[in-house]
């Protein structure tokens, strides 16, 4: 087990290594020149030159590499084209926010979306589990965007109950959580529909198996049914399942972030992209793959913390 | 004995043409999703298709003097800010949706299968290679990848269908190398070559056949995500280049005039979420047909 969490811990530098490679030439070698871009049509050549000098993007693009991949070992990743800001730093005073509002997007939908299904594998084939099933099979076909524009639209203009930003300069708890509200609901109800759907069909499939039979025959609860044996044994594919859709999560941070024009580091990375500012482009790609890739390692763990049989590393 | 008969027959000669459309029916009637799914996916192509005979008005010629009209006999939709009508830019949307997914999703199974065949059949280093450049690729959700490369390559069609493609290719090469690698060892492969088959002969003939059921069961589940990224993109701005009408973009122009004129934003995203729902139900349906042991992968990106 250890060995196995060193090998994988071990695996991450060289994927990380390859990614920043990749996106470095994708960002370098493609067309498009971020400096003309920064400066527009009317800048003068001399004043291209010297920007090109300040950031280093007249050197050899190889010579740039190493200069780029030795700073990351520092724990540098340069400097924003546009805010000339450290970009570690710029990235450091949003993550917070992405984060809570990340967090918050997976717990809520994933607790709700367990219930949801349970009650469906429950009821199964009858009105609630229809129910259960209509609203996830259309929750993952609505996007987080117009989602959270629809919630807007609705809860802040008609009914006004909470705030069309979704981050507040008021320091109270209270007012950080009602701005986060709508935000949250956005950016969960597509994954608390995929979560639902699985933990339906997971729980159905463990209850009609033999041992629920003898667990029931031996007189035991409902309750004790579905909380010890059921659910521990349909956890395994409902934890794959919200592992697999972490992507879902990071890309709808995204969008949730700009709907609800919340600094975050996926609004940071899409400003970035419409400006050209790559060192920044690149801390934010890095940072994300780094949470993805540590995201499957943690679901690859759970896996065999709930499922004795598994052994990792084979 | 004539069932022995009938069965041979069926072994020696393969299930007929007729027999195969039979079996399309069949399927339509069994699962109400992919006749729902397939319906709705029908009723937007031949919209995509008609597009220029049933729009009202050209979807991209400005009138200044009939910006933000409401919904009227005249314009059903009402227009938007520089006075087009919302109801054609709609109609003529329908084709970059349903362009943009089919094509990047062909582009994902031709640039993810040869990737797959290759890494899976001639295995060894060539595998470690390739497998690391898919596992690079799949370091990031499709959706950063696309941001990236829309940023990159500037906006327009064939940025998006390269965009979007690159992010699902890897999610179809990972499936082609499995099914290879699970191929490669039947016998029927191993008989191939000892009767002197080259390695493109066995591919072509004995691979690849075996590939397609879970390629197209998987696509087709690909399809909504695809819808997905591309309205997504153009939300952000990275989509196609205006005034080419997206339903993601006006979205958009929509979201600034929301409070006052909600028609735009609310139709453009219904029809943004129809058509996922199409290809979703059509995915499903499929999946759960033709190849239940895909069902984790359902979500995936």
């Amino acid at each position: 087990m250890l060995g196995y969490l060193l090998k994988r811990l071990g695996q991450l530098p060289v994927t990380l290594l390859g990614l920043f490679t990749v996106i470095f030439l994708i960002l370098r070698v493609m067309p498009g020149d971020p400096v003309a871009a920064y400066l527009g049509d009317v800048a003068s050549p001399e004043a291209i030159r010297d920007m090109r000098i300040q950031f280093g993007l007249d050197k050899p693009v190889a010579v740039q590499y190493v200069e780029t991949l030795w700073g990351m070992f520092k724990g540098e990743l340069g400097r924003s084209f546009v805010s000339r800001r450290p970009v570690t730093e710029t990235i450091m005073a949003v993550l917070p926010n992405t984060a809570i509002l990340a967090l918050a997007a997976l717990v809520a939908s994933s607790v709700l979306g367990m219930l949801a299904g349970i009650l469906a594998a429950l009821r199964i084939n009858r009105l609630t589990d229809y129910v259960v099933m209509i609203f996830s099979t259309l929750g993952v076909s609505i996007p987080v965007f117009w989602l959270g524009l629809m919630l807007i639209f609705v809860f802040s203009y008609k009914v006004g109950l909470f705030p069309v930003a979704g981050v507040t300069t008021q320091p109270t708890l209270l007012a950080q959580v009602h701005a986060l509200v709508l935000p949250t609901a956005a950016l969960g109800l597509l994954f608390m529909s995929v979560v639902a759907r699985m933990t339906r069909s997971s729980v159905a499939e463990i209850l009609n198996m033999d041992f629920i039979r003898t667990v029931r025959a031996k007189g035991a609860s409902e309750r004790l049914i579905i909380m010890k044996h059921a659910l521990r044994n349909a956890m395994i594919p409902i934890v794959t399942v919200i592992g697999i859709n972490t992507g879902l999560l990071i890309a709808g941070t995204v969008l949730a972030e700009t709907v609800f024009v919340r600094p975050g580091v996926g609004k940071l990375l899409v400003d970035a992209v419409l400006s050209s500012d790559y060192p920044v482009v690149q801390g934010t790609v890095l940072l994300i793959g780094m949470v993805y890739i540590l995201t499957n390692l943690v679901v690859d763990l759970l896996y065999a913390w709930l499922d004795p049989r598994i052994t990792l590393g084979g | 004995m004539a069932h022995r008969i009938l069965s041979l027959n069926r072994i020696v000669r393969g299930p007929s043409f007729y027999r195969r459309h039979l079996e399309a029916v069949r399927v339509i009637r069994q699962s109400p999703r992919i006749a729902i799914g397939l319906s709705m996916v029908l009723v937007f192509l031949l919209v995509a298709v008609l597009a220029p005979w049933i729009s009202p008005y050209d979807p991209i010629k400005i009138n200044l003097r009939a910006k933000y009209t409401s919904p009227s006999a005249t314009y059903w939709l009402g227009t938007d800010n520089v006075g087009r009508d919302v109801l054609s830019r709609l109609i003529w949307g329908t084709r970059v949706s349903l362009a943009t997914a089919v094509l990047s999703i062909v582009f994902a199974v031709i640039m993810g299968g040869l990737i797959g065949v290759a890494a899976g059949f001639f295995g060894g280093k060539l595998d470690t290679l390739l497998c690391g450049f898919i596992d690079i690729l799949l370091a990031l959700p499709a959706f950063i990848l696309a941001i990236i490369l829309m940023g990159v390559l500037g906006r327009g069609f064939m940025s998006m269908i390269f965009s979007i493609g690159i992010g699902m290719a890897p999610r179809i090469a990972r499936l082609v190398r499995g099914s290879t690698l699970v191929v490669k060892e039947r016998e029927f492969v191993e008989a191939a070559r000892s009767i002197g088959y080259g390695d493109w002969r066995i591919i072509c003939r004995h691979i690849l056949p075996h590939c397609l059921t879970p390629v197209v069961v998987y696509s087709t589940v690909l399809l909504g995500s695809a819808v997905m990224l591309e309205a997504g993109l153009s939300f952000l701005g990275l989509g196609m280049a205006p005034p080419t009408p997206s339903w993601g973009q006006m979205v958009t122009e929509g979201a600034a005039v929301m409070r006052t004129i909600p028609w735009i934003v609310t139709t453009a995203g219904s029809l943004i979420v129809i058509l996922v729902l199409a290809f979703n139900l059509l995915g499903d349906g499929l999946r759960d047909h033709l190849d239940p042991s895909l069902r984790g992968e359902k979500f995936r990106e």
